[in-house]
């Protein structure tokens, strides 16, 4: 049997005296393309950074790819990451990335990546700098599959796309996750863009784990319930309650479903990722306003 | 990786190889014009030299200027080759390929050394061959800046200040700031060394003068300094207070002649021209031993820290 893509353990890092991440400890599914969701500062970049290598984890375990990151090429041939910032070298051609991808790689595809970037229209011989913004990001995803790793970490990369642009390159990357022995982790901000691409969600919330599942088990797990105005100390001890809407003549809750019943009376009803997410996000927030 | 640093370096390469090749033909025309006008006037006498020097003021100030490119290096080279790829992020990129950290920075500053030394190198050669007929002219060969520029000092101090530059760079990972401290820690350290450390690499020897005789240096020598010594062999600080057994002189020449038979001496120090070669060799060491400090102390920060 083949390692899990991603396991972590108690995994934490302070920067100074903050934590940015704690006692994080999730798995991700083989073959997924799991989306990595949560307010900004909540964690994402560094939960990334840490699993490809590029800083140590203050706590806990982390293996990607059946390996602990290290300064081994083995690992580094088994992690694509896609910063945050695209980087690039500015004035280098497309081409140049090519090669430079080719000479560092021992796995590399030269062939597919050559045809992935044509498929979008990228011109080669152009400068990164004469390239727009979706275009700098094809290439970087390109570079990032190119070397064919088993697990591919990106972080935020379609955020400053435009809408196009944005589908184009979720495009590539499902198809890449469907030609190949891929994982992918990949944060967003943009939950519409995730649920129609995304199998998988991991939810951080100010340095906290909140979820990780199966996004079909999420959205099937979790309901909205809505009745004229009453008390949910019932509903609260059967069900884990995320959120509660009150407004003098209803109260509407958002839970996931635990295994007792439903008292009577309460209207329940599907709901979107979205709108769970959100009551996620939003649950964290409120708490830390009470505790202040 | 070779490609990935030839790709990634060959702008500045080009740039500084132009410079170089501008540089060695200038050097070239005006070092053989100035050896063959040597060459007519070297029997004449009293006259060697004074026209001579005049006449190659200006390829002889670019000589000079030539005292700077250890610092150019410095930042065009050391600061740059980090603070760049920080800036850029390009680093996150080569850390994510399949090619270890350490491997990244071994190549790299291995490339970058090699390019210091061949510019630098090139660079102190032609200064040293366009000088060979000022130093057999004058042979000022050991003083501070002919030092500093011909032969090997040159080329360790341009390791210096790359590897300097490198480390500010690792450190500090912001090109401007990396740039401050390569410049000012390259002069301040080249300094310190030039004025309080190498006058001590081996004893002086010293010459004594009666008051009023002309000082002789002697040939090729660096002369570190000159004091007085009055009657008792203590050193006279300051101007010259006229001794009261002299007050009674009547005019200058007595007065002179006065002070002369008290005793007092000009002793002035220096170090001899057969040193050169060891005071070549320390200097070199010592800046050689410091770039390879700066590059173990930059080097265990970029493979310890977080990216």
């Amino acid at each position: 049997m083949t390692a899990l893509p991603i396991t972590t353990t108690g995994l934490g890092k302070r920067f100074g005296r903050t934590w940015a991440l704690r006692d994080c400890t999730f798995e991700v599914p083989e073959h997924s393309l799991c989306a990595l969701v949560g307010g900004n500062g909540a964690g994402k970049t560094t939960l990334l950074r840490m699993l490809a290598g590029l800083s140590r984890p203050t706590t806990g375990e982390l293996e990607v790819a059946g390996r602990r990151p290290a300064d081994d090429p083995a690992f580094l041939a088994d992690v694509g990451f896609l910063a945050q910032e695209i980087p690039l070298y500015r004035r280098w051609t497309a081409e140049d990335h090519l090669a430079f991808g080719a000479h560092l790689n021992p796995r590399w595809d030269g062939a597919a990546t050559r045809d992935r970037l044509r498929r979008v229209n990228i011109p080669l011989e152009r400068r990164i700098e004469a390239l727009s913004g979706g275009m700098r990001a094809q290439v970087a995803l390109a570079l990032a599959l190119g070397k064919r790793p088993r697990v591919l970490l990106l972080d935020e990369p379609v955020a400053a796309l435009d809408p196009l642009a944005r589908r184009d390159f979720l495009g590539t990357l499902t198809a890449a996750v469907a030609d190949e022995d891929l994982t992918v982790l990949l944060s967003s901000h943009l939950l519409a863009d995730l649920e129609r691409v995304c199998d998988h969600l991991v939810l951080l919330s100010a340095g906290h784990l909140h979820l990780c599942a199966d996004i079909e088990e999420i959205v099937a797990a979790h309901k909205v319930l809505t009745a004229p105005a009453r008390e949910t100390a019932a509903l609260e001890r059967d069900h884990h309650v995320i959120h509660v809407d009150r407004t003098p003549r209803q109260v509407s809750v958002l839970a996931r479903m635990g295994i007792g019943p439903i008292e009577d009376g309460w209207h329940v009803e599907d709901v979107g990722l979205e709108e769970i997410v959100l009551a996620y996000l939003g649950r964290t927030e409120s708490r830390e306003v009470a505790s202040r | 990786m070779t490609w990935v640093l030839w790709r990634q370096h060959r702008t500045q390469v080009a740039v500084l190889g132009a410079i170089l090749a501008v540089f060695a033909v200038l050097m070239a025309i005006t070092g053989n014009q100035m050896a063959h006008d040597y060459e007519a006037i070297r029997h004449c006498g009293d006259c060697r030299g004074f026209g001579l020097t005049r006449s190659y003021n200006l390829p002889r100030t670019v000589v000079n200027l030539s005292v700077g490119v250890p610092v150019l290096l410095g930042v065009f080279l050391g600061a740059a080759m980090m603070a760049r790829e920080v800036e850029q992020a390009t680093n996150v990129l080569a850390w994510t390929q399949s090619v270890t950290r350490r491997r990244w920075l071994a190549t790299k500053l291995g490339t970058v050394l090699l390019i210091t030394v061949a510019i630098a190198g090139g660079m102190a050669a032609l200064v040293t061959w366009w000088s060979r007929t000022m130093n057999s002219l004058q042979d000022y060969r050991f003083e501070a800046l002919q030092f500093d520029i011909q032969n090997l000092s040159p080329v360790a101090y341009s390791l210096f200040a790359v590897a300097l530059g490198f480390a500010a760079a690792a450190i500090l990972r912001r090109m401007l700031p990396a740039v401050g401290v390569t410049v000012g820690g390259f002069f301040a350290v080249r300094l310190f060394i030039e004025l309080s450390v190498r006058p001590h690499y081996a004893a002086t020897r010293h010459a004594t003068f009666a008051l009023f005789a002309p000082t002789v240096r002697p040939r090729g020598a660096w002369m570190v300094g000159t004091k007085l010594l009055d009657g008792n062999g203590d050193v006279v600080r300051g101007p010259l207070r006229m001794p009261a057994a002299c007050r009674a002189a009547v005019d200058r020449l007595s007065a002179d002649q006065c002070v002369s038979k008290l005793g007092y001496k000009v002793v002035s120090s220096f170090h001899p021209a057969d040193r050169y070669w060891p005071f070549q060799w320390i200097e070199a060491g010592i800046f050689v031993a410091l770039a390879a400090l700066l590059v173990a102390v930059g080097a265990m920060v970029v493979l310890r820290r977080d990216a």
